[in-house]
């Protein structure tokens, strides 16, 4: 439990030292400093670029079909209308619907960080409900706008009067958190304080939150047998959807980091059951997690049936495949939400797990439990290298050099290419469907295999590139820019 | 709204001159109540040593700085004070019910406005974050962290600019 | 004063980590929020020998805007000279060092002595957008960097053309300019992609002159080196596209380079003779074309929307219907701007608005009869509005996400002819 702060040593577990933005260590060390509360972070005095959270909240939310964000900002913030324009676009398209959503922004300049902008604003919301009539408004701030004291609320309120549908105020002043995923749940704060209703009924849905929902189809197909429909948040939906998934008979996410504060939400204000178990990725979390819908909406019987016949199918595939991949090594950099189902995962297929990044830890959970994902890897005597770091590249670099894994999976763009320039085949695990039930599983194991059976283009890469990082740096250990801990004493947090 | 006549902060201090303990090893915590006319100490709160406290005494103890009038954490509504929009309603604070495990120390300055110490770790940031508490690890006088943080916190309450702030 | 930005078209001053993006070993600091890099990072086509993931960044935070931030910016730069191997460290300020007051300057003057060279510049995304940041950054190079030569070198020109990554043609339109000056017999210096940087810095300023191609973008760059480092200028304000404008540029930069006519004749003749055997045979296609109506318009920033509208109409002849210019033009340069589309062959006069507002832009196209099917050149907003006119659509500026560009370019003779196969690829694709 305690570090030792002085070791250089990064290759031998009894030396390493604690703490972080983040944390290098063991999975076990990590899970139990968790459990009895003495996890502590520190800051770097080096970083490198991560995300912002209004990224992670605002595209959430332009997903949703006819809505309008405003984004009270310099143009660099707004910039992401550009990507959730060309987003909407194509997924409406796929899904065979249309969205007339909107995400403007409102150039902020010199002057308005002198003299305010208030009244700006003020005709912007009421333009834009004009232009695009809107079934709903999201106005949030930025950097700038906080610390001008942009008074975003009364503005909201104020023009309250003149708009008839929902209209709330966003707060994305990015240098109030160090952590984008907060993002997520200042989307699903929106979205259930000015959207969601109190239930008229009960509904055979379910609300399933996902990024992209490119899995839609066949989770419907899936669901059928259960009797269930699917609600896909929030990638598509409509206010009127949203409005109403108070009346559904649980809450479930394909990531936890996402779902989290939405499923806690409807739980806690509507009763609307949340799934917690680990996520539907490989075979156990796929199993666990249609077990318990089964038990929460009450269709034990038709969930086993489901799981009989589907692993009939499938489990002989995937035993087949795992012999290939037996032995692998791999490194891996994801969200907490993903880090650690992965993990699991590939341990299910036979991959050893040499090291575990997480770009940050959500220590408990908003229920207080330790993650449902590392709750499993601890029960199942499942133990490996993990740190926790908000997408810091050197780091990375630093382990994928040390340790020369077979290879290196991600989900974050930008983030398999400083692989593959290492000479490590990268899986990019984009898609959140990309693990998920038996028939993903069985997808995922071939894409792995394949990455592995033909390495030419990063060979080719890695032979012609050079590493943008000193000879210096390769030399340090990966904790080199974490400030000490002070771990004296009985810590707590 | 979001306006604040006053407010506490908790500093980690051993000498009362300097703000030297992080936030783990700190063994009492300094609260100070800062009002429109400037700011005092108002009391010292020791943290139990025991680690498995008993859910009742986290209750309790909630209860009982809530009794002591200190505004509770909801109360710092939706203003801009609050920059996570995760403040209020659901899953956090302490409107969800103290029965979930967290830290001990959050609770016990889970009444300020925010935590001075010299180092914090990135997951009582997090913890402290959703119950709308801001953190602040530096390493300064207690006076120049009070005197910083209340004309910080007087700015954004009144939604004033914090151009030229440095100067 | 704000102003509703509706399908916005450019970033904010801090885009300007691009421009040193595209200087080879040059890295972005950026003294800015944690997320700042990768929002006004392109998704594509940024993993070079740097990318936006591992600009050094000081993430600033609630902390730092109260106890400030420069201890934080110091101790990032000191670590980003020890990690990053780089040739040059361009320090960025984002919005919130800049209204609190951060002095970024005084702490990058602590790096003076530094074994590499760190500038800054000052970013915040409320100065201006990114064609404005772009200025900033080469201003910081000329004002902290560069020192006046008294060697010269005969020949040498400086170029200076489009917005690395906002200008979807950057890399191939630098190089394509590059070629035609060798071609006149003049030695080009370009300081942005593959094999440039540092060392070409260096040589700004023994330059004979520098030539700018653009609208308005680095005129007061030009200024400033003129001033500074005592390089005279010419701007040039057409990029240009095709025989006709390409002709044009070589007998003007040859003009004030002192380069014989008849060096320059044998280059345009040479190009000429290729570029109509090529036209001459698919001259069928432009004219018997049935689903293309003469009249079209272009939405981008002044480069493009210049550059475009003087190829169609001089080159291939077609009709200028209203063109916008979409990178909010600095007021003073919109009247020299105006004047160049209204200097066209045969006495056409091309309508041109500036406008941000992408749903005005919408409404006027859609407004306007194109008699026929409109030609639309512009950005990813335009493709379904396009649609809905039945019209062609071409994805020339940002955003784009109809077009993925390794080192194509529409600059020059050659350039031309690339646009012509963009354009007609979309044309032929329908009958009637």
């Amino acid at each position: 439990m305690s570090f030792n702060l002085e070791s250089s040593n990064v290759a031998t577990r009894e030396n390493r030292i604690g703490s972080i933005t983040g944390y290098i260590g063991s999975l076990s060390d990590l899970a139990n400093q968790s459990k009895c509360g003495t996890l502590k972070g520190c800051s770097r005095c080096f970083s490198q670029s991560s995300s912002c959270l209004s990224s992670c909240a605002l595209n959430q939310l332009s997903a949703i079909r006819d809505v309008a964000i405003i984004h009270h900002g310099p143009a660099g913030c707004s910039v992401a209308g550009a990507n959730a324009y060309y987003l909407d676009k194509v997924m409406a398209r796929k899904r065979g619907v249309t969205t007339s959503t909107v995400y403007v922004g409102t150039d902020m300049n010199e002057n308005d960080t002198i003299f305010g902008s208030a009244e700006s604003l003020r005709r912007i919301i009421l333009e834009v409900n004009k232009r695009y009539s809107p079934k709903a408004i999201f106005v949030s701030s930025s950097c700038a706008t906080g610390i001008i004291g942009e008074d975003i609320d009364s503005i909201v309120d104020d023009v309250k009067e003149e708009i008839d549908v929902p209209i709330v105020a966003v707060h994305c002043e990015g240098f109030k958190s160090r952590i984008w995923a907060t993002g997520f749940d200042i989307s699903d704060h929106a979205v259930l304080s000015s959207i969601v209703k109190p239930p008229q009924q009960k509904r055979n849905t379910i609300n399933f939150k996902n990024f992209y929902e490119s899995a839609r189809p066949e989770i419907i197909e899936m669901f059928k047998n259960f009797d269930l429909e699917p609600i896909f948040l929030y990638c598509n939906s409509t206010v009127e959807e949203l409005s109403r998934i108070s009346e559904s008979l649980a809450t479930t996410c394909i990531c936890g980091t996402l779902g989290n504060y939405l499923g806690n939400g409807l739980e806690e204000k509507y009763g609307v059951p949340y799934i917690r178990t680990i996520n539907p990725l490989g075979i156990a979390g796929f199993e666990a997690w249609l077990r318990e819908i089964g038990r929460v909406t009450k269709r034990e019987a038709a969930v086993e049936k489901y799981i009989e016949e589907q692993r009939a199918i499938y489990i002989p595939q995937i035993e087949e495949i795992k012999k290939e991949l037996k032995g692998l090594k791999a490194v891996l950099g994801m969200g907490p939400g993903y880090t650690f189902e992965v993990s699991r995962v590939l341990n299910e297929l036979g991959i050893e797990v040499v090291w575990a990044l997480a770009w940050h830890y959500d220590k408990k959970y908003e229920n207080g439990d330790v993650p449902p994902s590392m709750q499993y890897l601890l029960e199942n005597d499942v133990d490996f290298e993990a740190s926790v770091a908000d997408q810091q590249n050197y780091e990375v670099m630093n382990i994928l050099n040390k340790y020369q894994p077979d290879l290196y999976l991600s989900r974050h763009p930008g983030s398999t290419v400083w692989a593959i320039k290492n000479g490590t085949p990268a899986v990019y695990v984009a898609d959140e469907y990309m693990i998920f039930g038996y028939k993903h599983t069985l997808e995922f194991a071939q894409s792995v295999l394949d990455s592995i059976h033909n390495r030419s283009f990063e060979k080719n890469l890695a032979r012609r590139v050079k590493l943008p990082y000193t000879e210096w740096w390769y030399k340090q250990n990966v904790d080199e820019f974490l400030e000490e801990a002070k771990t004296n004493g009985k810590a707590v947090g | 709204m979001g306006i604040k006549m006053s407010y506490k902060i908790a500093i980690a201090s051993s000498d009362e001159k300097m703000i030297d303990e992080s936030f783990g090893s700190a063994k009492r915590f300094l609260i100070y109540e800062i009002t429109e006319d400037g700011y005092h100490k108002a009391e010292e709160r020791i943290v139990n040593e025991g680690t498995g406290k008993q859910q009742s005494e986290i209750s309790q103890l909630q209860n009982d700085s809530s009794k002591q009038g200190c505004s509770p954490n909801a109360d710092c509504g939706t203003g801009s004070g609050c920059g996570t929009g995760a403040q209020s309603g659901c899953g956090s604070g302490t409107g969800c019910g103290s029965s979930h495990a967290v830290s001990e120390k959050v609770l016990l300055v889970s009444d300020c406005r925010c935590i001075v110490c010299k180092k914090i770790g990135f997951n009582v940031q997090k913890q402290l974050e959703r119950k709308a508490i801001t953190s602040f690890d530096v390493d300064c006088s207690i006076e120049e962290a009070l005197q910083k943080i209340s004309f910080y916190f007087s700015k954004i309450d009144k939604h004033q600019s914090l151009r030229g702030f440095r100067n | 004063m704000a102003k509703l930005l509706d399908k916005q078209r450019y970033k904010c001053a801090l885009g300007a980590m691009q421009t040193v993006q595209a200087i080879t070993r040059a890295i972005p600091i950026l003294h800015s929020g944690p997320g700042c890099a990768q929002k006004l990072s392109d998704s594509i086509g940024s993993s070079g020998y740097f990318s936006p993931n591992i600009f050094p960044c000081t993430s600033i935070n609630e902390k730092d805007v109260v106890f400030g931030g420069v201890k934080k910016l110091e101790t990032t730069i000191e670590n980003s000279l020890k990690v990053i191997d780089a040739d040059l460290y361009v320090v960025l300020t984002g919005c919130i060092p800049e209204i609190v007051g951060d002095d970024t300057g005084e702490v990058v003057s602590h790096f003076e002595d530094a074994k590499k060279p760190v500038i800054y510049a000052s970013t915040a995304g409320f100065k201006g957008n990114n064609y404005k940041g772009h200025e900033q950054v080469i201003d910081a190079i000329i004002e902290q960097y560069l020192e006046k030569s008294d060697e010269k070198e005969e020949g040498l020109v400086n170029i200076w053309a489009d917005v690395p990554y906002q200008d979807l043609f950057w890399l191939g339109n630098i190089r394509e300019l590059e070629k035609l000056l060798e071609e006149i017999g003049l030695k080009p210096n370009t300081i942005f992609g593959y094999q440039r940087g540092i060392e070409n810095i260096k040589k700004i300023p023994k330059a004979q002159f520098n030539l700018l191609v653009s609208p308005w973008v680095s005129v007061g760059n030009m200024k400033k080196m003129e001033r500074k480092l005592g390089i005279p200028y010419l701007h040039y304000p057409t990029l240009p596209i095709g025989a006709y404008e390409t002709s044009k540029f070589l007998r003007e930069v040859g003009k004030f380079a002192g380069v014989d006519d008849i060096t320059i004749q044998k280059v345009i003749d040479e190009h000429e003779n290729y570029y109509y055997y090529l036209i001459e045979r698919y001259a069928d296609m432009f004219l018997e074309t049935r689903v293309m109506a003469k009249q079209f318009s272009v939405v981008a920033d002044a480069q493009y929307a210049l550059a475009i509208t003087k190829f169609l109409v001089n080159d291939l002849g077609l009709v200028p219907a209203k063109q916008f210019v979409t990178d909010d033009t600095p007021k003073q340069f919109q009247e020299n701007i105006r004047k160049e589309f209204e200097n066209l062959n045969y006495g056409l006069k091309a309508e041109v608005a500036f406008e941000t507002d992408g749903y005005k832009i919408h409404n006027e196209i859609k407004e306007h009869d194109y008699h026929g099917y409109p030609l639309i050149l512009g950005s990813y907003y335009e493709k379904e509005l396009t649609e809905e006119l039945f019209g062609h659509y071409l994805n020339i500026s940002w955003p784009v996400q109809d077009k993925v560009v390794l080192d194509d370019f529409y600059v020059g003779y050659t350039g031309g002819i690339r646009l012509i196969e963009d354009i007609y690829s979309v044309a032929v694709q329908r009958w009637n």
